[in-house]
């Protein structure tokens, strides 16, 4: 037992202890801890991680540890990304491995002898001509030639490459395959890292690889392992699909963090933060990419902007302070730090700041940095919400984090809430051989491309599918209970409002063997918030069992049951008798064939009171029109008189009650909008105003034109005096002709939508066409379900 | 016959004691046991039929024809099942077969019917061989079923044909079985007969009293009279034969897959479907089923009587009503059963309080009429309806029919190409629920597929299908083979389609909904509108199809949306060519005089087409703005309207 152990064991892991030690440590953190301290990091390290005094000194050491290794060379760190047994079969058997690393500014090739590196060079590309496969091919060959010349007698057993994108897939090694060829081929997005397996198509053909040598692919830009919520936007056109990150390095990152910490690394949840030329940050949890933020969703690069707020974006579009091709420049290739700073070199930006800036300048680099810190933070804070209490812990690399003066300002961002590993540059190259070991000697264990491309598109499909699954097919908007109703969407949502917590009514639709009645009912029970009715289905079961069938209407007894019957009408008194049924809808019957049934009902069971009437009340949405406006009566009383017209006009005052219109204003209809002797209605539509003159709950006035009832132009125009003008809220028909003239016209020639019942006392009826709308039919019976709701409370 | 190992499994309700102590969740639960174990529970099942040597294997295996070689290797003799057995000793005196004809109820023993069909049969031995087909018109006769018998004696296949089939029909699938004899009761000999039939030196025709039509005799002077004109020149002695004892069997001895009928399928199509039925599962299944059926008054009983009032040319009515009926020794009274002849049950000797029922529902409606017209209450044992829609209304107005509540009044779901019932309800108050189509028989597995192939949820309608294999699944005739399967099984992948849409509600009920497609008569010929926009799906240039009638100047025709497959660059070559192809595979009436070349069909969003769409457009009752939001695709109503302007 070290010392150490015997520190730990004696203090039995007790805080006071770790605090102590970690004490201890912190006055040595720049020496490379031993093999021994390793072990014992890992076994301890859930517990220096859970206390915030020992996180510094835990990354600390640990970024030492780190140094320390790679510092003798690329073959540890090899050593450890492929683990023991191909490290072993490396060193045994010797293999010469190409390592091809295309990066944006050349291509990295490594000639790799089992785990020793033999050479290894950055070919960079010429300035003067596009970047293609061809001549980045032409200079690896020339390389590679100049290699065999010196050394003939060697032959390649494998090749790694990075992959660009692929068809998305998990990460991990791939062997490349003719499908894999062919998908790069097609590569949605031109990306330099889509380049090194066409190198290696170009050198397979002119013979300086061979056919059947391996070619190994690992952790392509392409991977994707998001978990499906990292994957939903508020938009749902807009997945996040994962691909387009420094996966190579990020996973090397980790797994060599593993390999220190002498843990599997699928048991280790860390972050790694790429920051280089692009930038991204990783969550490693379970041996996968679950979470991301890629150089879009989050910190500005040498060339890219990062996230930016949509809405500003959108709103400068408009105003036109930048076109659609600059965002695009902005975001994909000239913003971030060329834009903010001209340069996309971060070592000459961070450079200049010691040497030449002004002090303005000075700031803005220092803004620069602060601001990148701080998003990489953020981002780290997006990454880790809701994980468990152990913070992971944090690995920062890339080629900026080269930088001591970056580097310190972004550890300063982090304090004590994370263990901060640093590993500058990246471990790209190292991966890589390390893949194309297993690719050599365990080929079995590489991935299957096809397979796991499949896979992941099957999951996005899943998470898409699921995204777009339709839970309200209209959109519903929030209300204050009580405010006035002034459209029919407004009508349908109170009414959602009002069955909300109370006992649903049982709709009887009349003779249900009718297509309209049955869509209706469909769409009260599924396009909402709640179901608003409980449907009894009267009519002959076969007819109406054909048509459940067919619009799918999902008979289940509870919500929609088939009430058996050759005589609807006579069915559904009984079932008002018997208390069964709140509500009445016309089916496939007659109104009038209904009504005669139900008439004698409602006078006996008294809810057709002394005085009133059974009456048509239509409540119009006119799209240019800012209210409602009802129409009464156009369907059920021909020719009523003026006894009859007020109590229809009770009925529509009932209704408005409903729509909570205060005050309503009701406009007596006639040809002409002052009385004139030679026309009758003007006479009567005076003799009612007169006679509703009383009422404080209305404001009644006749005779009033339909222009100038509806059209306040039209009534300004026309010296109307009233307090009407153009903003009645209820049209009293002189007639049934008028009335369903006026109704048809407004249907079919202004795009307006419908609700339409009928009002027998305390009991509303549903009128629903085929004709109709699905609005107009929901709207039908949302009206006589808030109605019912509204008058079953005024009962005593 | 393989060992019956039945330790860890729940056994047989034998008595029906188990079966009627069940709800629905417990039969479910033992049913579904059944499916997962089918081989044990035919095991079982299969000791119902006396076998003369035991198959060796139960199942079918998974070959080109997947329900194909049920207890291959089994040997037996309908005969022996149906009569032999029951013919001895006091049992051979119990009444076999009960008919109304000429206005008298006639009975005969199992004895005295198996002494008929012995003579009968040596009467078709010479025009009939073994394999041959013998077509007989199922008029509710004695001489009909005796007939039957005698054709399974010989080893021929019977065909049962309707006796409502019109003159033309029948001589159709006369002409199509090419049956070596026809037996046609009361009808008028059709006039399009094959000749071979019609041969006067050697008649092959048998009418009611074989020698003119109308006349009563009795049934020894019809058998003797059909002797004299079936005897072949020179066979001058009416062989007759002793009865058959066990220890002496003449009957044939069929094997196990050997066809026992032929059905057909369509009432009158001018190129019917018709499919085998294989005894060795035909029986067993039949037999087995009767007894969860129509369970009996006590496990011991031996009293125990059948009517059947529908036409005995049904499969159910033959499963059930005759074939299972004999082999389990009931009484089978074939009754009337056209509305005005139901009277007849007045006279009718049977004991109706301790008789089953079996009928249609339009049939029991015309029972009720009388019965209520009757001064005595009428009550039956047990009322099972099959063929068409058992309604809740009518079980409400017919429930005082039966003596113990309306879950007496059952009902029995088959198709004729299953060869089998396959849901039921039971006579069990908690196994019934009226008018439901009922709960999937044992051993048999039933769902309900949307058009999309998904699984439908509880009461979401979609179509009836069944997971085979089951023993009577019939199979098909030659040439008729890819007719049968895109029918039936290239709908949903491996399942048997039915044309049945339907619900599952949340106890496990099945319900009816609607029949899909309908059987329309086009110049005096059946049509299935299913199977044209089956025919035309199959031809391979078209991916989908609907087919629906139209009214035209001259009659009803059809019309067919059809959507291609690929590019049509003619579209006149494109619907004569598909309408040749129907007309090659069903004959002309099924052609489709109107064809509408559309890029989709309107569905809805379980991937129902719509038809009542497609009707509307047909008859020009659509306008546009109507509310089509029920649709998964309503853009292409307007595709479709296009269409149907431009000259077809």
């Amino acid at each position: 037992m070290t010392s150490l152990e015997q520190t730990i064991s004696e203090m039995g892991h007790a805080l006071e202890t770790l605090r102590a030690l970690a004490a201890k440590l912190a006055t040595k953190k720049d020496d490379p801890p031993n093999s021994e301290d390793l072990k014992i990091w890992s076994n301890a390290e859930s517990l220096w991680r859970r206390l915030p005094e020992l996180r510094q000194p835990f990354g600390q050491r640990l970024t030492a540890a780190v140094a320390a290794e790679r510092a003798t060379g690329a073959r540890s760190v090899i050593a450890r990304l492929a683990g023991t047994e191909l490290a072993r079969l490396a060193e045994k058997h010797n293999p010469l491995i190409l390592v091809l690393n295309t990066r944006l500014l050349g291509t990295w090739v490594t000639l790799l002898r089992g785990l020793n590196i033999e050479d290894q060079v950055f070919l960079h590309n010429p300035g003067d001509r596009p970047d293609n496969a061809q001549w980045r091919a032409e200079s690896v060959a020339d390389w590679l030639r100049r290699h065999i010349e010196t050394h003939p007698e060697w032959a390649l057993s494998a090749v790694a490459c990075r992959g660009g994108f692929l068809g998305p897939v998990t990460c991990g090694t791939y062997l490349a395959t003719e499908t894999m060829w062919s998908d790069m081929a097609h590569a949605p997005i031109s990306h330099h890292s889509n380049l090194a397996l066409a190198i290696v198509q170009r050198l397979r053909d002119s013979g300086l690889v061979e056919q059947d040598i391996p070619v190994a692919v690992t952790d392509p830009v392409a991977c994707d392992e998001l978990d499906d919520v990292e994957r939903l936007t508020g938009f749902a056109p807009l997945l996040r699909d994962g691909t387009g990150a420094h996966y190579l390095n990020h996973r090397g990152c980790h797994h060599l963090l593993s390999s220190f910490l002498m843990r599997d690394p699928a048991q280790l949840t860390s972050v790694t933060i790429h920051l280089g030329a692009g930038t991204s940050v990783a969550l490693h949890r379970g041996g996968l990419v679950r979470r991301l933020v890629d150089s879009f969703s989050g910190i500005p690069s040498a060339n890219r902007s990062g996230a930016l707020e949509i809405g500003p974006v959108l709103q400068s579009l408009k105003k036109g302070d930048f076109d659609l091709k600059e965002l695009d420049e902005a975001v994909f290739r000239s913003g971030g730090l060329m834009s903010l700073a001209g340069t996309d070199d971060f070592e000459a930006f961070l450079g200049f700041r010691q040497a030449g800036a002004t002090s303005g300048q000075a700031k803005k680099i220092d803004a620069f940095v602060d601001m990148v810190a701080r998003r990489a933070a953020a981002s780290v804070g997006a990454l880790t919400a809701g994980l468990d209490p152990d913070p992971p812990v944090l690995v920062v690399t890339g080629p900026l984090v080269r930088s001591p003066m970056f580097r310190s300002r972004l550890l300063k961002e982090f304090g004590t809430a994370f263990p901060v590993v640093v590993m500058p540059g990246s471990v790209e190259n190292e991966a890589l051989a390390a893949g194309a070991l297993r690719a050599l000697f365990h080929p079995a264990t590489c991935k299957d491309y096809p397979q796991e491309r499949s896979e992941v598109a099957r999951r996005r499909d899943a998470v898409r599918r699921m995204w777009e699954t339709t839970i309200f097919e209209r959109p519903l908007r929030y209300r204050v209970p009580g405010a006035p109703v002034t459209g029919i969407d407004e009508l349908i949502d109170s009414a959602y409002m009002a069955v909300r917590g109370m006992r649903l009514p049982t709709m009887a639709i009349v003779g249900a063997a009718n297509e309209a009645a049955i869509l209706a009912a469909r769409y009260a029970n599924e396009r909402g918030r709640y179901r608003l009715a409980r449907f009894l289905l009267v009519d002959d079961y076969e007819s109406v069992s054909s048509l459940a069938y067919d619009f799918d209407l999902v008979v289940d007894g509870q919500n929609y049951a088939i009430e058996d019957t050759e005589d609807p009408v006579a069915e559904a008194v009984r079932l008002l008798d018997e208390g069964r049924v709140d509500i009445l809808m016309k089916g496939r019957l007659k109104t009038e064939e209904i009504l005669r049934g139900v008439f004698s009902y409602l006078k006996r069971s008294g809810r057709l009171k002394k005085g009133q009437v059974v009456s048509h009340v239509v409540t119009i949405d006119i799209p240019t029109r800012s209210k409602l406006v009802l129409i009464t009566d156009a369907a059920v009383n021909p020719y009523p008189d003026e006894k009859r017209k007020i109590a229809i006009l009770e009925n529509a005052l009932t209704v408005a009650s409903s729509l909570h219109i205060p005050t309503p204003k009701v406009a007596v209809l006639s040809a002409i909008e002052s009385v004139n002797p030679s026309v009758d209605s003007s006479l009567e539509a005076r003799r009612i105003a007169e006679r509703m003159a009383h009422r404080t709950d209305c404001l009644v006035e006749g005779p009033l034109s339909f222009d100038v009832a509806m059209d306040a132009d039209v009534a300004a125009e026309k010296g109307y005096k009233g307090r009407i003008q153009g903003d009645a809220d209820i049209l009293l028909m002189p007639d049934i002709d008028a009335g369903n003239v006026v109704y048809k016209a407004l249907t079919t020639q202004s795009g307006a939508t419908v609700a339409g019942i009928i009002l027998c006392g305390d009991m509303p009826m549903v009128l629903t066409s085929r004709g109709d709308s699905a609005r107009s039919k929901l709207a039908s019976i949302a009206q006589a379900v808030k109605l019912w709701h509204e008058l079953s409370l005024a009962q005593p | 016959m393989p060992s019956d190992d039945s330790s860890g499994s729940r056994p047989l309700p034998a008595d029906l004691s188990m079966l009627a102590s069940m709800d629905q969740r417990e039969y479910l639960t033992w049913q579904a046991e059944t499916v997962s174990d089918k081989e044990q529970y035919w095991t079982r099942a299969s000791r119902l039929v006396e076998w003369r040597q035991p198959f060796s294997r139960i199942l079918p295996t998974h070959s080109e024809i997947p329900w194909d070689g049920w207890f291959a290797g089994g040997r037996l003799s309908a005969i022996d099942n149906c009569l032999v057995r029951w013919a001895r000793g006091t049992h051979g005196q119990r009444i076999a077969l009960r008919t109304f004809e000429q206005g008298h109820w006639t009975e005969c023993s199992y004895a005295q019917l198996l002494s008929d069909v012995t003579k009968a049969a040596s009467l078709l031995e010479g025009p009939v061989t073994p394999g041959d087909l013998v077509a007989i018109v199922m008029d509710g006769t004695r001489a009909s079923v005796t007939l039957m018998l005698a054709a399974a004696w010989t080893g021929a296949v019977s065909v049962p044909l309707s006796s409502r089939l019109s003159a033309t029909a029948l001589a159709q699938r006369v002409t199509h079985s090419e049956a070596k004899l026809l037996y046609l009761g009361e009808l008028p000999i059709p006039k399009s007969l094959p000749h071979h039939l019609a041969d006067t030196t050697y008649p092959r025709i048998l009418g009611a009293d074989g020698r003119q039509q109308g006349s009563a005799v009795e049934f020894s002077d019809w058998i003797a009279t059909a002797a004299s004109r079936l005897s072949p020149p020179g066979r001058e002695e009416l062989k007759t034969k002793d009865t058959g004892s066990s220890e002496n069997p003449v009957a044939h001895i069929f094997e196990a897959r050997d066809p026992l009928l032929w059905v057909y399928a369509n009432a009158a199509s001018e190129r019917p479907r018709v499919a085998k039925i294989r005894i060795g599962g035909f029986l067993v299944q039949a037999m087995d089923y009767h007894r969860i059926l129509f369970p009996k008054i006590a496990a011991d009983s031996e009293d125990e009587s059948l009517i059947l009032a529908m036409d005995s040319s049904a499969v159910a009515a033959l499963a059930q009503g005759v074939w299972a009926s004999l082999c389990l020794g009931w009484t089978v009274t074939l009754a009337p059963w056209r509305a005005d002849q139901v009277s007849a049950l007045s006279s009718c000797p049977a004991d109706l309080s301790r008789a089953v029922l079996m009928t249609k529902p339009d049939t029991l409606d015309a029972i009720r009429t009388w019965a209520a017209n009757q001064g005595a209450a009428v009550r039956f044992r047990q009322i099972t309806c099959t063929g068409l829609t058992l309604r809740p209304k009518t079980v409400k107005t017919c429930s005082h029919l039966v003596s113990d509540g309306p879950h007496r009044i059952t009902n029995l779901w088959y198709q004729t190409e299953a060869g089998s019932g396959l849901v039921a309800t039971f006579p069990f108050e908690k196994l019934n629920r009226p008018g439901a189509l009922g709960l999937p028989l044992p051993a048999v597995e039933a769902q309900v597929i949307d058009d999309l192939g998904n699984t439908c949820g509880p009461n979401e309608g979609g179509l009836l299908t069944f997971v085979p294999p089951w023993p009577a699944l019939t199979y098909p005739v030659p040439g008729q083979r890819d007719r049968f399967y895109n029918l039936h099984f290239s709908l949903i992948e491996g399942q048997f389609s039915t044309r049945d849409g339907v619900r599952r509600d949340e106890e496990g009920f099945f319900w009816f909904m609607r029949r899909i497609g309908s059987e329309v008569t086009v110049d005096g010929i059946s049509v299935s509108t299913l199977e044209v926009e089956s025919v035309l799906t199959h031809q391979g240039q078209v991916k989908e199809a609907a087919v629906l009638p139209i009214q035209a100047a001259d009659g009803t025709r059809l019309a067919a949306f059809v959507v291609p497959s690929g590019q049509v660059s003619n579209p006149e070559t494109f619907k004569e060519t598909l309408r040749n192809h129907v007309r090659e595979t069903m004959g002309s009436s099924a052609s489709p005089t109107l064809i509408v070349v559309t890029s989709a069909l309107p569905r809805t969003r379980s991937g129902k087409v719509v038809r009542r769409l497609l009707r509307r457009l047909l008859i020009g009752d659509f306008s546009e703005g109507e509310d089509l939001d029920h649709l998964a695709n309503p853009q292409v109503v307007s595709d479709l309207v296009r269409a149907m302007e431009k000259p077809q």
